[in-house]
């Protein structure tokens, strides 16, 4: 028979050389690459969080011995600890990837600036990593703080650091802007957990109370599958709203990019029914949309939407039409409640949103006049191939704010590429070749202006406003 | 599975962990640790909802314990004991008067929260569709 100490010494050995092998990697982070320090601030605490579990490992096969009632399960708690080690070993490396030089860090400080303007969330910072998936929106790391915190507990380690967000992008995306606008819906999943959830969480039971009284009380199952299943397609509509407040229509741009709804513009439903699919955690793109469409006309957005000649203006124009043909893809909804009146409970919950998102960032509706007045000198800048960090309006030169440049680059990527293209070397914009080329550029001289305009701001705010 | 589906299993797992802990400390140092109550009641009333009928607003008295993926994996674990029993053992931990009884009903008490834990890892381990998951 096996000796039950021995294992128990063999187990903990293990353990302690795979959590070791894992810190070891932080250890090697030098000066070079970079990271940020809020990156840094996360691999320090990987670190410290590795060597306080070595430190655990090494009395725990004794502790095991002391009474002989307790002693098997103790020994199940090194399976726990295994296994949230593992989980952090899937974002440390995706966090080591994630250098300076591999992140769009202009923008993301540029996103980050907005959300620390929040008092809840002034002293919110992020930690990007890396993802392998071409998918920004199913990356949600809200449970690994929580689990980080919890396995911390069992070892009798330190928290992870108060206001430290992890978010992720594709790692293909590292030098680009458009997509990774995207960002500030990631970063929106982080402000959700921190400050609002709770008071959402508060109207989803209201809604869910509702439907009871409608349909009567569901079963344990029923009712915790209802409740997180409405919880996970709020946060998704909050954080897209949150994002539009955030840095205005570039975000609705950015998605409808990244899940090529266009197709929706012009196609019959039946064509296109993937964006009219309500799944477990995600709600239809088509619903998404038309909430969007919602908030731009509510702050003020939408006339200046108007203006552009573009698809994926259009498909946010129909979204308000074509919600009708939504459906539920998962049969996870109960019997009882059936997916016309699920459906309902979302809907009132979504308007709801669309009230209390705008509320939460009091300066939501800050840019757009700037962006009216400074939007077109900022295009011609691109047009003429430099970079908009100052535009001369009316005889005076102005420094666009970021979310302006942020929203101009898009308005030219959506209108004014071919422009571009006129005017370069042998340009030829029917080729796809120079069209992707020109955006890549415009992408380069975007994240460079808004990197240019937060400088010009911080030099600004030391010199009293004289730069 | 999502991603955060997965992770809720293992949050799960450690927070059933961190209780058995503090039922460890009563059954070797007869301590009963500040913050046991507080976590018994929330999976008693896990437990006592387990296949009944149960409103919108009492999951708030769950806490983290009134998630899905909880919810499931302790009516999967229940499935295979008696529910009336096992809610009696764990009052048990909280209304026992002598150090003998605390020991008895927490040593009960850590065989089902071990339960627990693995069909919780279970889950995170081995991620399946939440259609396959539920009933």
């Amino acid at each position: 028979m096996t000796n039950f100490s021995e294992t128990v010494q063999q187990e903990s050995a293990a353990l302690y050389r795979f959590v070791d092998s894992v810190i070891r990697r932080c250890a090697e982070v030098h000066e070079y690459p970079v990271f940020t320090p809020s990156s840094e601030e996360f691999l320090k605490h990987v670190k410290k969080l590795g060597t306080e579990t070595k430190e655990f490992l090494k009395v725990f096969p004794s502790s095991t011995e002391r009474d002989k009632d307790t002693a098997r399960s103790k020994r199940r708690k090194l399976n726990s600890v295994r296994s949230g080690w593992e989980n952090l070993h899937e974002y440390l490396q995706a966090a080591l990837a994630a250098d300076t030089l591999h992140v769009p860090t202009s923008l993301i400080f540029a996103i980050q600036d907005q959300i620390n303007r929040l008092e809840d969330l002034k002293d919110l910072r992020f930690t990007v990593f890396h993802s392998d998936q071409v998918n920004y929106l199913q990356l949600p790391p809200g449970t690994v703080k929580e689990a980080a915190d919890e396995l911390a507990y069992i070892v009798k380690g330190s928290k992870f650091p108060l206001s430290l967000g992890l978010i992720g992008m594709p790692y293909s995306q590292a030098d680009g802007f458009l997509l990774n606008c995207l960002l500030a819906h990631e970063m929106g999943h982080v402000a959700y957990q921190e400050v609002y959830s709770a008071d959402v969480t508060t109207e989803i039971e209201r809604v869910l109370e509702a439907l009871e009284k409608e349909v009567g009380i569901l079963d344990d199952q029923d009712i915790t599958l209802s409740l997180d299943t409405l919880k996970y397609w709020t946060e998704e509509i909050f954080c897209d709203l949150f994002a539009i407040c955030l840095i205005g229509p570039a975000y609705s741009f950015a998605l409808i990019e990244l899940t090529g709804a266009t197709l929706l513009a012009d196609s019959p439903d039946a064509d296109v029914d993937m964006f009219y699919s309500f799944m477990d955690y995600h709600p239809a793109e088509i619903a998404r949309f038309h909430t969007h469409l919602m908030l731009h006309k509510k702050l003020g957005w939408w006339p200046e939407m108007e203006k552009i000649s573009s698809s994926y203006v259009e498909v946010l124009a129909v979204s308000a039409s074509k919600t009708a043909n939504v459906r539920i893809e998962t049969t996870t909804i109960p019997k009882d409640v059936g997916d016309e009146r699920f459906l309902k409970c979302f809907w009132r919950i979504a308007r709801w949103l669309v009230k209390f998102v705008p509320r939460q960032v009091p300066f939501a509706r800050d840019a757009i006049q700037s962006y009216r007045h400074q939007s077109d000198a900022i295009c011609e800048s691109f047009r003429q191939a430099v970079v908009p960090s100052t535009v001369v309006i009316g005889g005076r030169r102005v420094h666009p704010d970021p979310v302006v440049l942020i929203n101009a680059a898009f308005r030219f990527y959506l209108e004014g590429v071919p422009k571009l293209i006129d005017n370069m070397e042998q340009g030829d914009r029917t080729s796809v070749e120079a069209r992707s080329s020109a955006a890549e550029r415009l992408e380069m001289w975007a994240l460079k202006a808004i990197e240019d305009c937060r400088l010009i701001r911080r030099a600004g705010a030391q010199y009293g406003g004289h730069t | 599975m999502g991603s955060e589906s997965r992770s809720r299993y293992l949050v799960f797992a450690l927070r059933i962990r961190k209780l058995t802990d503090s039922l460890i400390a009563l059954v070797e140092e007869d301590r009963y640790p500040p913050d046991l109550n507080n976590g018994l009641k929330a999976v008693l009333a896990s437990l006592a909802a387990s296949g009944e009928r149960t409103k919108v607003r009492s999951l708030r008295h769950r806490g983290s314990f009134g998630h899905y993926e909880n919810a499931l994996t302790i009516s999967e674990v229940v499935k295979a004991q008696d529910k009336t029993e096992l809610i009696q053992k764990l009052k048990g931990v909280m209304s026992s008067r002598t150090p003998a009884e605390r020991r008895a009903s927490a040593l009960q008490a850590i065989n089902f929260f071990d339960a627990l834990e693995g069909r919780a890892l279970y889950h995170y381990n081995h991620p399946a569709p939440r259609l396959a998951a539920h009933k």
